[in-house]
């Protein structure tokens, strides 16, 4: 078999991937999708729980230079990622686990928990925050 | 032919080579979903102790630490995350 000239190989059906324009982006998938981003963001933070650990461990001297990190725009800014990113993981692994007993496969139920989700995620992060401000 | 083969899809070499699923896919499912409960408990006091810390305090963290239920539940928490 000869291979196909380029016209019959351009004329052929895409497979349509879940990103780009084939598919309008709905709140299911982009849960989904920010439910996988998270959980690999999770694992690089989790690098910078090890080096807090190590910090407190090798004494006041490393937990200075921590602390000073830590204190920054951006040591803030990572940890509040860091912490929504954990919560929302972990509100959608709820979910996951749900789905995983056969629960809540219906499409309203799929939104109504994906707003459930996404509430409690904020929510629970604004109290952590509250919490870590006000106290 | 027996009335096995005639109901899959698999072919005969397939199955006679053995091939198929590596038999590992339960085990790595149900780890998952057992870590991922014991991660709800734990991730949830993880947070919210941590933030009523004063964080930058090495001395707070440090007696903080110190507290045997705390070490205990941070090394279940750090153990079950890594292996999640």
């Amino acid at each position: 078999m000869s291979s196909p000239a380029p016209q019959a190989r351009r004329d052929r059906p895409l497979s349509p991937f879940m990103i780009g324009p084939y598919y309008k982006p709905q709140l299911t998938s982009m849960l989904s999708i920010v439910h996988r981003i998270c959980g690999v963001a999770l694992s690089v933070g989790s690098v910078l729980l090890v080096w807090w650990l190590v910090a407190i461990a090798a004494g006041p001297w490393s937990y200075v230079a921590f602390a000073e990190h830590a204190a920054a725009w951006y040591g803030q800014v990572l940890m509040l990622g860091w912490s929504w990113a954990l919560l929302y993981h972990l509100c959608n692994g709820i979910r996951h686990l749900c789905w995983d007993l056969g629960w809540g496969y219906s499409i309203p139920v799929v939104y109504r928990t994906g707003y459930v989700v996404v509430a409690a995620s904020l929510l629970l992060t604004g109290a952590a925050w509250g919490l870590a401000y006000v106290l | 032919m027996s009335s096995d083969s005639a109901n899959t899809l698999r072919s005969p070499l397939k199955r006679a080579r053995g091939s198929g699923s590596a038999k590992e896919g339960v085990n790595t499912f149900l780890a998952e979903r057992v870590s991922a409960v014991a991660l709800v408990p734990l991730t949830l006091w993880f947070v919210f102790s941590v933030a009523r810390l004063p964080i930058l305090s090495y001395g707070a963290v440090r007696q903080w630490l110190q507290s045997p239920s705390v070490a205990v539940a941070l090394v279940l928490f750090l153990a079950v995350l890594f292996y999640h």
